[in-house]
């Protein structure tokens, strides 16, 4: 398996709190690790060090042997890191294709001018819709996307964010608030796309988790406690005290 | 009813003067969430500019082209060396520091050009009277204004609506994180809509130039006109600040123009004067809190 993105010994600390503390994963080509914990774990913060929206107090990443760790977020997502966040963000105030558009022009912003006129770039829009259409969404693409449904949006999120082409791909808890079928749908989605990228799933739905995941990493108070193939996971007597266990007694 | 269109002319050629000045006003506090009350500082640099250029090579439009580059280049520092360490923190942050900048800018002006005042020429191929319905001459320079601000309404809303930079924009100003994540610089986005808006201001004031004086704290009273229009168009909007523009410029002049003498037909002429020169300077305020009453938001919330 060929590693993509390396982390080593990320920390970033709050004050006097340590958010992350020694946090250090690598990502595979065609492998899901999914990251676990309780609230407040520090798996956002994670994710947030890994794409530069947090500056990391110490530690590196690598993407592909290019060092990350001093270029911004934009930057980042040039370089083929991708994410979604835990609150879907969609652009609400333009139409689900202009978001789609948007996505799409992110990546060429370099070599194409900023006056084109978009409308006028029918391969754009064929290639937007052409998303739209294996996600679904076509039928609302003149619609706001703020109008979409939660489970809409969650897939507009995850379009979008693979119309940049990335290597890497970070998802922030991509079922929660989901229906019942909006979940089983995103779970067959994960299973397409892993072929062709690394993905770390961010995730509470166990049972997602365990049908999904290649590799589970289980973070408890900024630091990552066990990280081993699920079967494995789901045994370790640590984990079970400081997260599975918990939720095995509450139902 | 000669003296009315003139009037009324003049009300718009007021109106587009402060379109330009709202419209980059409107996109950097919608936007980017500003508030930069150096905005007329560089209208008042723009004017100074036009005028050195124009009485020295006798070319306004050198002037014009001059003062753009300089406001150019000026919005491009100040974006990059005050602005952006700025958009994160408080109102109250941005307003102190951008006041510190009017100052630093009304003294530099001081000591670069001294104290006097100066005038511009109106360019000779525009100094020439337009009859306006077969009767009376309107100066064509103002007409000249007038079209050039349509001009740009609408190379305005093309670049927004129509262009892939205006395209970035909307996405960077309805949520900022996720255009990032997407791959969008939105640094150099915001520089470029910053020296925009400087651009837009600094035109406004070359224009400026031959109607009123070009003088040190001519941008401050301008700018307060320019908020009102971009609070009575609605905060991010260029379709509402020119409407709101027009609406302003227009009530504004026809108020100066027509109230005292409305007032004179039922009282003495002294008081008259009095009353009906008071109420005109406080119209557009009156106009304002009619607006807002009605609508909060302001006349448009869209783009």
């Amino acid at each position: 398996m060929t590693k993509l993105l390396t982390a080593v010994n990320l920390k970033k600390s709050f004050g006097g709190l340590n958010a992350v503390d020694d946090f250090s994963i690598e990502l595979g080509k065609g492998e899901i690790h999914a990251l676990i914990g309780p609230n407040g774990a520090g798996k956002s913060t994670a994710i947030n060090l890994l794409t530069g929206e947090l500056l990391a107090d110490q530690g590196s990443i690598t993407l592909e042997g290019q060092d990350l760790s001093g270029l911004s977020t934009w930057q980042r997502a040039q370089a083929g890191l991708g994410r979604t966040y835990q609150i879907t963000s969609v652009i609400n105030e333009l139409s689900v294709l202009e978001n789609m558009l948007i996505a799409l022009l992110a990546q060429t912003q370099q070599d194409q001018i900023g006056l084109t006129h978009v409308t006028k770039i029918t391969p754009l829009i064929d290639q937007a819709k052409h998303y739209l259409q294996d996600f679904d969404l076509l039928p609302n693409a003149e619609n706001l996307a703020g109008e979409l449904s939660h489970g809409e949006q969650g897939r507009l999120e995850i379009a979008m964010c693979l119309a940049t082409n990335p290597k890497v791909l970070l998802l922030d808890e991509p079922m929660s608030g989901m229906s019942l079928i909006d979940g089983k749908n995103m779970i067959a989605l994960l299973h397409n796309i892993k072929q062709s990228m690394a993905i770390l799933l961010v995730e509470h739905d166990m049972e997602a988790v365990f049908q999904l995941a290649d590799t589970v990493s289980v973070m408890a108070s900024g630091k990552i406690i066990a990280s081993d193939s699920p079967q494995i996971i789901r045994k370790d007597p640590l984990v079970i005290e400081a997260y599975l266990g918990g939720d095995d007694a509450s139902g | 009813m000669i003296l009315f269109i003139e009037q009324l002319f003049n009300g718009l050629q007021l109106g587009v003067t402060l379109f330009l000045l709202a419209s980059g006003l409107t996109l950097v506090f919608g936007i980017m969430g500003l508030i930069n009350l150096s905005h007329g500082s560089l209208y008042m640099v723009g004017a100074y500019v036009t005028a050195t250029v124009t009485n020295h090579t006798g070319n306004f439009f050198l002037g014009i082209c001059a003062a753009l580059v300089c406001a150019a280049i000026l919005g491009v520092i100040i974006e990059m060396t005050i602005m952006r360490r700025l958009y994160h923190r408080d109102h109250l942050y941005q307003v102190l520091a951008t006041f510190g900048l009017i100052l630093f800018f009304n003294e530099s002006v001081r000591i670069i050009w001294g104290s006097q005042p100066l005038f511009i020429d109106i360019p000779q191929s525009l100094n020439f009277t337009v009859n306006l319905f077969g009767q009376g001459g309107y100066p064509a320079y103002r007409i000249a204004i007038i079209v050039l601000g349509i001009v740009i309404l609408l190379a305005l809303f093309v670049l927004i609506f129509y262009s892939k930079i205006g395209m970035l924009t909307r996405a960077g100003s309805s949520n900022r994180e996720m255009a990032q994540a997407l791959g969008i610089n939105i640094n150099r986005l915001y520089t470029g809509i910053f020296a925009f808006g400087a651009v837009l201001s600094a035109l406004a004031g070359g224009l400026a130039g031959p109607i009123y004086a070009v003088e040190i704290g001519m941008g401050e009273s301008v700018l307060i006109l320019a908020f009102v229009v971009i609070v009575i168009g609605g905060i991010g909007s260029i379709k509402g600040s020119f409407i709101a523009a027009l609406l302003i410029g227009i009530v504004d002049t026809l108020g100066r123009a027509y109230l005292p003498a409305f007032f004179k037909t039922f009282m003495s002429a002294s008081d008259g004067a009095v009353v009906g020169g008071s109420l005109a300077s406080i119209a557009i305020y009156l106009l304002m809190a009619v607006i807002l009453v009605v609508k909060p938001q302001g006349l448009s919330s869209k783009l």
